[in-house]
């Protein structure tokens, strides 16, 4: 059963009276949704398909993953960060630099996550002074220099980066397996959801809410802004990490495209067009954006174009996102039904 | 309960448009006789140029390669996909071409996207020969064994370009010791020049570095460097100007050395790598350019590069380009593999290839059975820009370094 | 000390194109609160229009600036078209909204120029008696980069005037610090939206113009300037011009002095330069601001 406190806060914040589906999905506990969504997606997407359109849909998973870590930032807490590519290259790097020392996959994306988090969290702090679009300007930066980096640190071989990562065997099984890895990838990430969604009922999230819609008056509540921030973009790091070492697992190479400003710029379109408001917005936005572009790309010989047109007709149709449009839609049929009650 | 119909019809389509192309996945072989090429290549964004080249110089050489007797009863059907000069979209169009039965895969530009291809077409069974593509990890040239079973690479090594350049150079230009270097901080950037460098020296010419700068990948606005350049060149007859960088960065930097005459002012301008289209860019008004790479067009007088050169000027409207000439060895080497093989199962074409003869426009060309490397010589043109040339393009020398005077053959 | 000075104006001759290139994305960021994404693909298509009216050759002056104004009469066409379809619907909403229109914008205008202009690169040949360099002393300057200062002051200067002294500068600013009472006392907020978006979209077309002899014009251009623009317009205070101007100097100065004096930072100065403008003085270099506050 729900906490009583989400059930009523939906309620709450519903418009009118919840009815039919909605109804229904304000008495689920939202992990469950979370649990039964994920494993609903794994086995559809496992039945369905394999080779190539796995590895495709797979890839968007993961990108799935990413653009939930960063509208933690953006839709959650009200903060806006450009370079978050930054931590996604991180988990994507060490995996890459630790591929001969760890043959756990899951140890390996662990201490990519956890890379990825302490340097977000430091960097957090570092520049938690700053806010606004100024404070977005310093996460662009900071994921330019980790980029060039890339290019000064011999280690990190540049722009050929680090080839022949292999996904190792878990519990016996070879990951190689496209199905194998596709169920490897979706336990990961249904753990990954279900956490972030209980940090989003929980009173840190409700403080995440309160930051983003009245930093003042969070403060005079005695919420520490600057310390939720930090946190926020701590978690955000992590999680953005994790799915970086998951690509680097995915791809078998990590190569500098991982950490450019223009990564950091598709993710927060991703969030963009499924919505920021909501839990699964960014990872429809996620999915919808890899589909639409691995479509254009081969069926017209200038992708660019019909891709942008594409985007734009999704922003001017539904500006808020693609899960905002239910509650527009409901929202526009309920007042056309008011008023013919008049 | 329209409008979760909605929106979960939205989130749906893209579903049902991947089961569709799945579901109906066409198998290589409808007819029985025809054999499928994957060429992976630039497409779209800002090397579209490239792959434009590549996918047309792979068409030509397959046509000519039937038209010279090879494999003729067979057609071969020839399909192309975008790689946007990014490891992960030619990973995805590599599994696609597999998972379609397209097991023949030709083509791509960086060293990157071949290094993420080529062990999924190991894994898959397929066989790739790489057309750009000039790490020299990608071959056994320097590692006596290739590192790749199924993977046979047509451009000859990055190292090999810089030390073709070298020799040539250090002949022509003994006396010229003062280098100047401007170029892209990354790998293919630094080694190429150091390369040349090393390769000079060897060659006896008491070479130094005068004045080095490095910018990073993708900045085009260099007049701080251009001025601290202008500022420290030497003597002409010992100063040289040598430019690290491609494309888009070379022509930058040549318009913003105009203004301080720079190439005026070295007895030497060098570069390696595709440097004429940034000539042709320049429409006339390119400075002389001393320039190694896989190929130039009136390097070799004789039937089969005539042939080539016109045909490729009819087809595609332009003369064509080293870029131009790797596809077309590329498309060439498969089908005579295919003809050698006598079938387009991969395994036979993979072993056909090792040790395969086939006609190129510097004679006959060969790959080397244990590095998996096309035996091809280096081009070095020396070049200058004239409005009243082809292409705006003047060529006033060539010379041709032979494949077995850079690396040792098998 | 010369080489130090010599750094300096070439640092200035380095930071006042930027200061061209970023003046449009400053007007329309300061006024209509949006960073516009599409700003490299205007400039880029200003290049390619220079090109395509001058056929690459060489010119002169007038000409050239002629030719210019063209270019930015196209992009002013092409922003007042962009904000009458797609930005006019999305003022008001979450300011991250208009940052995806202007996103999906730059995909749309990248694929479109490589419909229009093909993949072949370009280039524009510099200004007739203006392609060398003149001597002060012991120190050479480039002929167009004193053509560029100029142009950017010209820019600057008006642009501020215009802001702040005229009337329809008045009107500008009343409807960036409150489109609604702005409305409610009459002003055509409507207009000044399209008129601002459209002269922030000519001036990054008269930047790709007047850009254009220095670099390769081809369909990757767009991304060239954009860091160093956003980074002009935010360090440089939510659109203040005169920000913007010091921001582009410092930029400029802060590269040219890392080449000259610190080279293995060379590419980095940026990064660090705007890591400690932000840090020092989070607000940005502004005093005055386009709103006004």
């Amino acid at each position: 059963m729900t906490t009583p406190t989400q059930a009523v806060e939906t309620i709450k914040r519903a418009k009118r009276p919840l009815t039919g589906f909605e109804a229904f999905r304000a008495k689920v506990p939202p992990s469950v949704e979370v649990l039964i969504s994920c494993v609903v997606v794994a086995l559809v997407g496992g039945m369905l398909f394999d080779g190539s359109m796995l590895f495709l849909l797979t890839t968007a998973v993961i990108y799935a993953l990413f653009a939930s870590a960063t509208n933690v930032l953006f839709g959650w807490t009200g903060v806006s960060s450009f370079g978050q590519a930054a931590y996604f290259g991180v988990g994507a790097y060490t995996v890459g630099l630790t591929k001969d020392l760890i043959s756990n996959p899951i140890l390996a994306i662990v201490l990519g996550m956890a890379s990825a988090a302490i340097i977000a969290g430091v960097y957090g702090i570092l520049a938690s002074r700053i806010t606004g679009v100024e404070f977005a300007m310093l996460t662009l930066i900071f994921g330019q220099i980790l980029w060039l980096l890339t290019f000064r640190i011999p280690e990190l071989r540049g722009e050929n980066g680090i080839p022949a990562i292999s996904r190792g065997k878990l519990l016996g099984v070879n990951l190689f397996d496209d199905q194998a890895f596709w169920w490897y990838v979706f336990a990961i990430v249904t753990l990954a959801f279900l956490v972030l969604r209980r940090i989003r009922g929980s009173s840190f999230g409700a403080a995440m809410t309160a930051v983003r819609d009245d930093p003042i008056r969070a403060e005079a509540l005695g919420i520490s802004v600057r310390w939720v921030r930090v946190s926020a973009f701590a978690l955000a790091g992590a999680f953005a990490g994790l799915a970086g070492g998951l690509m680097a697992q995915l791809q078998g190479l990590v190569i500098p495209e991982m950490i450019t400003w223009g990564l950091s710029g598709e993710v927060i379109v991703m969030c963009l067009i499924g919505g920021m408001r909501s839990f699964w917005g960014p990872a429809i936005g996620a999915v919808l954006l890899v589909l639409v572009n691995y479509f254009l790309l081969d069926a017209t010989s200038a992708p660019d174009l019909w891709v942008g047109l594409a985007l734009l007709v999704i922003v001017l149709v539904v500006p808020g996102g693609l899960l905002s449009l239910p509650s527009r839609i409901s929202d526009a049929v309920h007042v056309r039904k008011k008023e013919a009650n008049r | 309960m329209k409008h979760r119909k909605i929106a979960v019809a939205l989130i749906l389509i893209p579903f049902s448009l991947a089961a569709c192309s799945t579901a109906g996945g066409n198998t290589s072989a409808e007819n029985p006789n025809s054999v499928a090429l994957g060429v992976i290549a630039p497409m779209s964004g800002s090397f579209a140029q490239v792959g434009e080249h590549i996918s047309d110089g792979f068409a030509l050489g397959v046509k000519h390669a039937q038209e010279d007797g090879l494999a003729a009863d067979t057609t071969f059907e020839i399909e192309v996909k975008d790689d946007q000069v990014d490891a992960q979209v030619a990973s995805q169009a590599a599994r696609d071409f597999m998972s379609d039965g397209t097991m023949l895969l030709g083509g791509m530009l960086t060293t990157t996207t071949c290094s993420a291809v080529a062990p999924l077409v190991e894994q898959a069974g397929g066989v790739l020969i790489t057309s750009v593509c000039a790490g020299n990890e990608l071959s056994g040239v320097y590692s006596d064994v290739t590192p790749y079973e199924r993977t046979f690479t047509v451009a000859p090594r990055d190292t090999m370009v810089s030390d073709a350049l070298a020799t040539v150079l250090a002949e022509k230009f003994a006396t010229v010791t003062d280098y100047n270097v401007f170029g892209f901080d990354y790998a293919w950037g630094r080694d190429t020049w150091s390369g040349y460098l090393d390769g000079i020296k060897s060659a006896g010419v008491d070479a130094k570095v005068n004045q080095e700068f490095w910018v990073p990948l993708g900045d085009a606005s260099y007049r701080s460097q251009v001025s601290a350049l202008s500022n420290g060149l030497g003597d002409k007859e010992s100063s040289a100007m040598f430019l690290s960088t491609y494309g888009p960065g070379t022509t930058a930097f040549l318009q913003q050395a105009e203004a301080f005459d720079i190439v005026n002012r070295v007895a030497l301008l060098a570069s390696a790598g595709g440097y004429e289209p940034v000539a042709r860019g320049l429409a006339g008004a390119a400075p002389e350019m001393w320039n190694a790479y896989d190929y130039a067009y009136p390097a070799y007088d004789n039937e089969f590069n005539a042939r080539f050169v016109e045909d490729y000027l009819t087809e595609s409207g332009e003369r064509p380009l080293a870029w131009s000439y790797n596809g077309y060895r590329t498309g060439y080497a498969f089908v005579a593999a295919v003809d050698a093989a006598g079938s387009a199962d991969p395994d036979a074409v993979a072993e056909a290839l090792k040790g395969l003869e086939f006609e190129g426009a510097s004679g006959t060309l060969r790959f080397d059975p244990e590095t998996h490397q096309l035996l091809a010589p280096v081009v070095i043109s020396q070049t200058v820009g004239n409005p009243d040339a082809p292409d705006g393009v003047e060529y006033l020398s060539t010379s041709v370094v032979p494949a077995k005077n850079l690396i040792e053959t098998h | 000390m010369s080489d130090l000075i010599s750094a300096i104006i070439s640092g200035i001759a380095q930071g006042m194109p930027l200061f061209i290139v970023a003046s449009g994305l400053t007007l329309i960021f300061g006024v209509l609160r949006i960073l516009n994404f599409a700003h490299g693909a205007f400039f880029m298509i200003g290049a390619f229009v220079m090109t395509t009216v001058l056929s690459g050759q060489s010119v002169s002056m007038p000409v050239f600036l002629l030719a210019a104004l063209v270019a930015a009469g196209a992009l002013a066409a092409t922003g007042a078209l962009a904000d009458t379809f797609v930005f006019r619907k999305l003022y008001g909403q979450h300011p991250m909204i208009p940052l995806l229109a202007s996103y999906a914008l730059l995909i749309a205008l990248d694929g479109l120029a490589q419909v229009i202009w093909g993949n072949s690169p370009r280039s524009q040949a510099s200004v007739e008696g203006f392609g060398g360099s003149i001597q002060f002393g012991d120190i050479r300057v480039a002929s167009y980069d004193i053509v560029l200062l100029v142009v950017g002051v010209i820019i600057g200067t008006a642009l501020f005037l215009v802001l702040q002294k005229t009337h329809v500068g008045k009107i500008v600013r009343a409807v960036s610090s409150d489109e609604h009472m702005a409305r409610a006392l009459g002003v055509p907020a409507r207009k000044v939206q399209v008129g601002v978006f459209a002269v922030g979209a000519a001036l990054a077309g008269l930047s790709g113009a007047l850009m254009a002899p220095l670099v390769s014009i081809d369909v990757g251009l767009a991304p060239t300037f954009a860091i160093q623009s956003f980074a002009i317009v935010i360090i440089g205070g939510l659109g203040s011009i005169g920000g913007a101007l010091v921001a582009a100097l410092i930029l400029g100065i802060a590269d040219s002095l890392a080449v000259n004096f610190a080279p293995e930072l060379a590419g980095f100065s940026l990064y660090i330069a705007v890591a400690l403008v932000l840090l020092l003085r989070p607000q940005g270099l502004a005093k005055k601001r386009v709103g006004g506050h």
